[in-house]
């Protein structure tokens, strides 16, 4: 347990009377079992693998002590109004002695009424654990202690306009983002089947030998539009390094030309959430034939760098040595 | 009075004195800008037309700038020698090889041209000293070598292990008018040459026949156009 109390948000309310018979409330948040992303509350990963919170409290001259949780559960009407927005965690009928540890599944926080603790409903919210003090009456606290979480476990959406423009052992992937979640954007992943073993590798260029590598089909892809990613596809499927909120294309390098490849693209939020898939395309990179290829396929003989001059016949020659040999020449003549 | 007339009098002089001094002229440069199209398709024995096909038939802008020393300046002429560099580049999207339906791939291919340039000028400056006209006549003629490199996706292009680069030796003609600026302004080009010894502003259309082509010779990428081009020229 760390020492974390004074990180709780303490508030008082009420006037007891003297001072010394007012409640103290402590409340800190001790620890949580993932290492997830982000740092700040729960996404969708943290709780569909039922990550734990850890808090502990504590509360000094308190009569009836109860821990809840949801929105606002200081007031009355939230906690069993006609429209209750809290469900009630823990409660003793006298105040307990000893610091109280208290774990809380993740689940809770997405849905405080979620008896299961692992439904994981689409929300972007802030759910607040309170410590109360509820006096002798179930009215309003009349001291509490409270630690807001935020959770967003809703998917962005995902990206749309998918396109695959081939190249010689490569495919640019591009994509628009959706214009819905501009405020909630944070990066892009591109997909790809089959993976190669080094998308982002420079240079690569694939073969002009046109042959299958051994590649599928379209349409025999390991993932297909609306699919949910999963943590196994980090090696399956995803091409490349995490693109920026920016980006909106990505040249995949490495692959085999006349190979078919499938590509598609999830959009991650702030809160690390992925999109599902989005519009699954298929292309197949082929040779090209750049300006050079073609000059000197119609004959062209021009070339070989600059430190080369290049004869009738066509043969390099490197012009520094040449040019070398000439100066010793003239030395030695001078000699 | 006198003294008040003495002191308006003596600052007019010395005004109108700086007003005809002229410092020295020695250098001008210009910075110029044109359509170009290389004529790269004419290169003896080239079948087909490469670079048509590949970038199309289109000009693209040519930028350069020309340093000169006027080695000669009379009332009535001035002869420089100098040179000068540009960039031109042409890029495209690559086909594919061996297409007919939608041939366009992802991957651009480049080709860059610096020009590097010798050549004298020869500027004729009578016309607005006999005449008030402000145009000045003008030709140059120069040796080019200008330098050019191929790209594609992965850089600098390759056949055979043969580097799509290299250089193309040339020459150029050119004759133009220039249009004197001063005269527009006569006192802002007074105060422009006393404060940074700026002599004569222009601004030039000329017309440019380059024969990049190896002088002739074949293994030489042809680079050469009839063009036209404009731009700024100062003297100092």
């Amino acid at each position: 347990m760390s020492a974390a109390f004074a990180a709780g948000a303490l508030s008082l309310l009420g006037f007891g009377g003297e001072a010394a018979a007012q409640p103290t409330i402590a409340l800190a948040q001790d620890g949580r079992s993932g290492d997830r992303r982000p740092e700040q509350g729960i996404n969708l990963d943290d709780c569909t693998d039922v990550e734990t919170w850890d808090f502990s409290y504590n509360c000094i001259g308190c009569q009836n002590v109860a821990v809840w949780i949801g929105d606002n559960c200081d007031m009355a009407d939230n906690r069993a109004g006609a429209s209750p927005t809290c469900h009630e965690l823990v409660s003793f009928s006298a105040a307990p002695s000893l610091a109280q540890a208290l774990t809380i599944k993740a689940g809770r926080f997405a849905d405080p009424f979620d008896e299961t603790e692992a439904a994981c409903e689409p929300t972007d919210t802030t759910t607040s654990v309170f410590v109360l003090d509820l006096g002798d009456t179930s009215d309003d606290a009349t001291a509490f202690g409270v630690y807001d979480v935020l959770v967003d476990t809703r998917r962005p959406p995902a990206p749309i306009d998918i396109e695959a423009t081939a190249g010689e052992g490569n495919v640019t992937v591009s994509w628009t983002a959706d214009a819905s979640d501009v405020q909630d954007r944070d990066a892009f992943q591109v997909l790809c089947f089959p993976n190669p073993p080094d998308p982002g590798g420079a240079g690569g260029g694939g073969s002009d030998a046109g042959a299958d590598a051994g590649v599928g089909d379209c349409g025999l892809g390991g993932f297909v539009e609306g699919d949910e990613p999963n943590d196994e596809w980090a090696d399956l499927y995803f091409c490349g390094d995490r693109q920026a909120e920016t980006a909106r294309s990505l040249r995949i390098e490495g692959l085999s030309n006349g190979g078919a490849y499938e590509f598609a693209v999830l959009a991650y939020d702030d809160f690390q959430n992925p999109s599902l898939v989005s519009g699954v395309t298929c292309e197949s990179p082929r040779p090209v034939e750049d300006f050079y290829e073609s000059y000197r396929g119609a004959g062209g003989q021009a070339g070989g760098g600059f430190c080369s001059a290049v004869p009738a016949g066509g043969r390099a020659v490197p012009l520094a040595p040449a040019l070398s040999l000439l100066a010793l020449g003239l030395r030695r003549r001078r000699a | 009075m006198k003294v008040l007339a003495l002191l308006l009098w003596v600052p007019s002089v010395a005004f109108a004195d700086r007003d005809d001094y002229e410092t020295p002229r020695h250098f001008a440069v210009e910075l110029k800008a044109g359509p170009y199209l290389p004529d790269v398709d004419s290169e003896p024995g080239l079948s087909g037309t490469p670079y048509r096909d590949t970038f199309g038939d289109g000009s693209l802008v040519f930028t350069g700038f020309t340093f000169e020393w006027e080695a000669l300046v009379t009332d009535f002429l001035s002869l420089g020698v100098g040179g000068g560099a540009g960039f031109f580049q042409a890029y495209a999207k690559a086909n594919f090889e061996n297409c007919t339906v939608d041939c366009q791939s992802s991957e651009y291919t480049v080709l860059n041209v610096i020009p590097l340039e010798a050549e004298a000028v020869l500027r004729i400056d009578a016309l607005p000293q006999l005449t008030g006209v402000p145009l000045t006549p003008f030709g140059r003629v120069g040796v080019d070598r200008w330098m050019w490199w191929i790209l594609n996706g992965n850089g600098t292009a390759k056949v055979e292990g043969q580097k799509g680069a290299g250089w193309t030796w040339g020459w150029h003609a050119g004759v133009g008018l220039a249009l004197l600026l001063d005269f527009f302004e006569p006192s802002s080009a007074a105060k422009l040459d006393q404060d940074s010894g700026i002599n004569n502003s222009y601004l030039f259309a000329e017309l440019v026949l380059a024969r990049i082509d190896g002088f002739g010779g074949t293994g030489s990428l042809v680079l050469s156009d009839t063009t036209w081009d404009a731009g700024l020229a100062l003297e100092f």
